[in-house]
Order: C-alpha cells, then structure tokens, then sequence
C-alpha cells in the first residue's frame, strides 16, 4: 500500500507570545507531517504549545518563525480555500439561529445555492444522529448534542480536515465516551484527516491512528507514537492488552517529558523531537 | 375508633374554615350601615331606604360563601362586595351633605372584604395540566379587582367628603370628560404619539444604530466620541427644551428633536456594546470560513446587539413619553398635544380634562412600551431575557 501524501507539513516553526514585556516561547521547533486520511492527537500538559499549534495550522495565528504548508499551500491560502472545519471547545452555536440553520452558516457564507443548503446540512444532522432537532434552538440541547450540531457544522461544507480543539473536555464521561466512538464512525465514514487537541490519554489511544507527544515551558514535540489498534475499535478495544500497553507508553513518555523538563536548565539543549534521532517526526499511515 | 396512618385518609372532604378577614370586613359595612349617612343624619337603613336596604342584602349573601371559606367560593363574595359598596355610594350622592361615619364604615369595610376576598383566587393551587384559562383568571382576576377597587374607592372618598370639582374630579367625571372631549383628545394624541414620540423615536433609533456601528468600528470614534456619549446620557435633555423651542420652531418638530435625543443616547451605548462584546469563538468560527467584515458584520454582530439595541429602547420609551409632555410644557405653541392639554386645562381648573388627558397618555404609552416588548420577543425570542415567555 503506497503512503498517503502529506496533507500538512510543519517545518522547524517557533511562537513568541509576547504579554507587556515578558516573552513566552508557546511552541519551539516543532516539525510535524500529517499524511491524507490520518487521525492525529496532540496530547500534553497545559502550556505545551497543542492549541497554538493547532492554531497556526489553522491560519488563526501566525507562526514567529518556520514554515506550514497545507496541501501545499500556505495556511493563510488553505483557509480562504476552505479547507479547515474548526470544532471548538465550546460548541459555538449560534444562539439566533435553529439547529438546521447553525449548520447552514457555512454554507450560507460560502454561497451555496439555497436549496442545496438545506439538503446537505440535513444529512449532516443525520451524520450526527440529530435528525428530528432541526427546529431546537442551542439552549434547548444537551451539551452532547450541541457539541455534534457544531461537529455537523465543520463537517457540512466538505473541508479537507477537521480540526479539532478540545472538543469533548466540557463533557461528561459517559457523554465523552459515546462521542468518542461517534466521531471513530464518522472518520471512518468520511475518511477525513483529523486533528485532534486533547488532555485525556485513553481518548488519545482509543481515537487516533497516531499520538503527538508535547511537553511544557517551552513547548515541544517529544514524540509520536503510532497506534496500531486494528479497527473497527469497540468497547473491547478499551479492554484489550495492546490498549493498556499504549496508554502506559503515552502516559511515559509524558512522564519523561516532565523529567527532562527538570534537567533542561544543563546539557537538554534545543533539538526539535526525539524520535529517530532526528529532529524530523515523520508519521506514517496507519491502516 | 380507627386509627389514622398518616395524613388525611383517602377520599374523606376537605373542611374549610371560614375566611375570617373577609368576614370581618363585611361585619364592619353591615355595622356601618346602622349608622348615619350624613353628618346629623339618621340611619337610612331604619328609615327602610331601598338602596341601604338592597346593600344589606348584598352583603348578608357575601357572608354565605366567605363563612364558608373554601378556595372557589370565597371569591365569589368580590362582585357581592363591590355591588353593596356601589349603591352605599349612590345611596350616600343622594343626600344633601358630606358624608357620616356610618357610610365610610359600609364603604371602606365592603371595598376591604372585595379585595381580601379576591386575593384568595392567586392562593388556589391550579393542576399544571389545568387549561390555560384557568391560570389566566388567576393571573387577572386579582390585578383587575384591585384596578376596579382604586377606581370605587376614588369615587366614594370624593363624593363622601363633597370635594368640589374644579379641585379633585371624581372618576365619574373623568369619564364623562373623556366622552365628551374624545375627539380633541384623540387629535392630541396624534400630535403628541404619532408625530413627536414615535417619529423622535425611529430617528433617534436610526441614527443611534449608525453613530453606534461606526464607534464600534472605529478607533478613533472609541476614543473620541463614546466618553462624550456617555457623559452626555446624564444631561437632563428635557432643560434643553427651550433651546430647542428657539432653534426648531415652537412646533411639533422641536418637540421631536428632545425624544431624538434622549432615544439617541441609550441607544448607541448599547449598540457599541452589543456590536463589540462578541464571543471571540464565535468570531474565530467566522475566520476559519474565509469570511469578510461585512459577514461578520451582518451574520454575527448585529444579530449579538439586538438585544441590547431593544434593552435601549425599552428605556427609550418611557423617559421619550414623560420628556415630550414635560416638552410640551416648556415649548407653548399651538394649542395641541396632551401635554399642551394638560397645561391648559389645569390653568383654567378642568381637572376632569387634566385626569381625562393623563389617562389617554398613560394608555398609549404602556401600549408603545408592550409593541416594544412584543418585537422583542419577536426578533430575539432566542435570547435567554425573553426565552420561552
């Protein structure tokens, strides 16, 4: 099977926030490549540089110093393509406007003709299981439900990848867990490439075809490590051996992260990610 | 003897207990009515007077349903009270002098017992699945009473103690003022509502919304503009309304202009915040689309400041009501407009005129202030202050 073209390549970029007179290096040296199709977590502490990452990716931000090319344009190129479906923290629905005309709002923005509009967020809200809620307005819905009105909207307009920033952290457990194997589905279903910002390592291990390890203060790739659970993953992926094996690799390498935080201050010079030996991660296609 | 479980047993009657405060009150009209009507004068009730003695009965029936005492029944006594305090009132306008104690006694005991009685309407515990009518009575029953209660009670006291018109009208008078001055009246409000207030109102609102959206959109204006806006919402514009007398004309069109600026004020505050506090995720969404200024514009940050567009209004229209007639009695012109109305009615002593005017303005001004409300709800249904109301 041949590899998948790279979909998004991030070379040597660095980012400075700069608050009053202090500067913070939010993300250094990071090199990343996404091939078509993946599914890729980033997970860390708070202050690793995930959502900036993300961020920049998205042309929301811009880098201080090194280059991303997304489908072999600059991000800024890719976003006025619309190539990105964000999907927040927070759902970020629309408060005037119903369930069906909140996943329209792209559609609407971008000039679709008005009866395709429709036709095409409707399966979307089937896509999510919402079929039957077009007329709810946000603050009638769970925060499940509003959550997957907001990943039907990402999804409507057929956006190369869907970016992801946290989107379950505001749910419960029981509600995570259903919209983890809802998302697994929908990725399958639409073979997007999918990036994912998350805190949580099971949801990491269970989701992603590939895991980014980040460390904090300053933020930096450690590793990526590949998840070679075989689909489709059920309830019984959560309880197999080679799960448990992953999520123990994940929370290590987290681990060591921290360590080699403590002892950066002698010989832990900058060098970019530790996988390989090069300071260049190259992810590869998973299944 | 059977021992009880717990609570009342299954199926046995609920006994009432009567309503003593109702009770009581109609105890004190019927002691009134054995008392003297006017000063000096004897019981009318002895000397077999029909409307003292159709009052008595009245209030002897009353006292059935509030003995009583249940829920549906106490109320009952409302229409039975106001009916005896009405014909002690007539029975009282037909004699020659002010009135005796024995006439306050029925007056203000039967008007007591209609209102305490009617209050036991909003204590009734409605099933949630009652029909909606039921929960409307409820709702209306004790706010039209006490409306009605205010108005008799107005009535009696000025004809019980013989005030002369021409100082406090009666609400008999009033009415008939209003009867027979309709038309004028109507004119009035015509100049006053449709011609000062509401045209004030859509050009204070119109230019407020676009001053609004360039200071929300502008640097500079933030800087330069928006302080001086908001310490000018403390000047009291009605003072300026001579100014404005000189400058526009002693017409309706400088009359205007005072509700142009008390609407123009609140309403650019408001529209620069509601155009401005925008939920930065919102906003990023927009972004990640490609989206331009005007979309974010219109598909996000105007829908965001209705809300606070309508809070604006909502004050704009009690303080444009009260400063047009305050206006009209600083600007005198033609002799037109309510406020014109009242001034000169006062002068001249037709108080039934000045209360008849004074209801009109009051009336239409709720109705402005209720269309407001209903456009609100029309047009923001969606935000939490008017959510499923």
């Amino acid at each position: 099977m041949p590899e998948a073209p790279v979909i998004i390549d991030v070379q040597d970029v660095s980012k400075l926030f700069r608050v009053g007179k202090v500067e913070a290096v939010a993300l250094q040296d990071a090199n990343l490549q996404i091939r078509d199709g993946q599914f890729v977590s980033l997970i860390g502490p708070s202050g690793c540089g995930k959502t900036t990452l993300m961020r920049l990716v998205a042309d929301l931000i811009e880098p201080t110093s090194g280059r991303i090319t997304v489908a072999g344009r600059s991000p800024k190129e890719a976003r006025a393509a619309r190539e990105y479906g964000y999907v927040f923290q927070a759902p970020a629905l629309y408060d005037w406007r119903n369930v069906l005309t909140n996943v329209m709002l792209p559609l609407e923005i971008m000039g679709w003709p008005k009866g395709e509009r429709r036709e095409r967020a409707e399966e979307m809200l089937r896509l999510v299981g919402l079929e039957g809620f077009h007329r709810s307005y946000p603050w009638q819905l769970s925060g499940g439900m509003q959550q997957r009105v907001s990943i039907a909207r990402a999804l409507a307009f057929d956006p190369k990848l869907l970016l992801m920033d946290e989107p379950f952290g505001a749910l419960d457990e029981i509600t995570r867990e259903v919209m983890n194997f809802e998302l697994l589905r929908l990725w399958r279903q639409t073979k997007k490439t999918v990036v994912f910002v998350t805190h949580s390592i099971a949801e990491a291990v269970f989701l992603s075809s590939h895991i980014v390890v980040m460390t904090a203060r300053p933020g930096r790739i450690r590793e990526v490590i590949e998840v070679d659970l075989p689909y489709p993953r059920d309830h019984q992926t959560r309880e197999s051996e080679r799960f448990f094996e992953l999520t123990t690799r994940v929370r290590e390498a987290l681990r060591l992260g921290k360590e080699g935080e403590g002892a950066s201050d002698g010989g832990h010079a900058s060098g970019g990610t530790a996988v390989g030996g090069s300071g260049r991660t190259l992810a590869k296609v998973g299944h | 003897m059977a021992a009880r479980v717990s609570g009342r047993p299954a199926g046995a009657a609920r006994v009432w207990s009567p309503h003593v405060p109702t009770v009581l009150m109609l105890l004190v009209a019927i002691v009134g009515l054995l008392g003297p009507f006017s000063v000096g004068g004897d019981a009318l009730l002895l000397g077999g007077n029909g409307l003292a003695v159709g009052c008595l009965a009245l209030l002897a029936v009353a006292l059935v349903p509030t003995g009583w005492g249940g829920p549906w029944a106490v109320p009952l006594a409302t229409p039975l009270a106001v009916s005896a305090a009405f014909l002690a009132l007539l029975a009282q306008r037909a004699l020659a002098g002010p009135a005796g104690w024995g006439y306050w006694l029925t007056l203000l005991g039967s008007l007591a017992a209609a209102a305490t009685a009617a209050g036991r309407v909003s204590v009734i515990e409605l099933e949630s699945d009652a029909p909606r009518w039921r929960h409307q009575v409820q709702r209306l029953v004790p706010a039209a009473t006490v409306a009605f209660l205010v108005l008799l009670a107005w009535e009696g006291l000025v004809v019980g103690s013989r005030v002369p018109k021409g100082i406090f009208p009666r609400v008999s008078d009033i009415w008939l003022a209003f009867v027979g001055t309709w038309r004028v009246l109507m004119a009035d409000a015509y100049l006053t509502f449709v011609k000062e207030v509401m045209f004030g109102f859509a050009v204070g609102l119109t230019l407020g919304f676009l001053v609004g959206s360039a200071i929300a959109f502008s640097r500079f204006m933030q800087r330069g503009f928006l302080p001086l806006a908001t310490a000018f919402g403390a000047v009291p514009i009605v003072g300026l309304a001579p100014v404005l007398g000189r400058a526009l004309g002693v017409d309706w069109e400088s009359k205007a202009a005072v509700v142009v600026i008390v609407t123009f004020f609140p309403v650019v505050l408001n529209t620069v915040q509601g155009l401005t506090l925008v939920d930065p995720l919102k906003l990023e969404l927009l972004r990640s689309y490609g989206a331009g200024p005007l979309t974010v514009f219109l598909k996000l940050r105007v829908p965001n400041a209705l809300p606070y567009v309508f809070n604006a209004l909502k004050v704009a229209v009690v303080v444009g009501v009260v400063s047009v007639i305050v206006a009209e009695f600083l600007i005198p012109g033609p002799p037109n407009g309510l406020g014109q109305r009242i001034s000169l009615s006062a002068h001249r002593g037709a108080f039934d005129i000045v209360f008849a005017a004074i209801l009109v303005s009051s009336l239409i001004s709720m109705a402005l202030y209720w269309a407001v409300g209903l456009l609100e709800r029309a047009f923001t249904s969606w935000h939490p202050s008017t959510r499923g109301s």
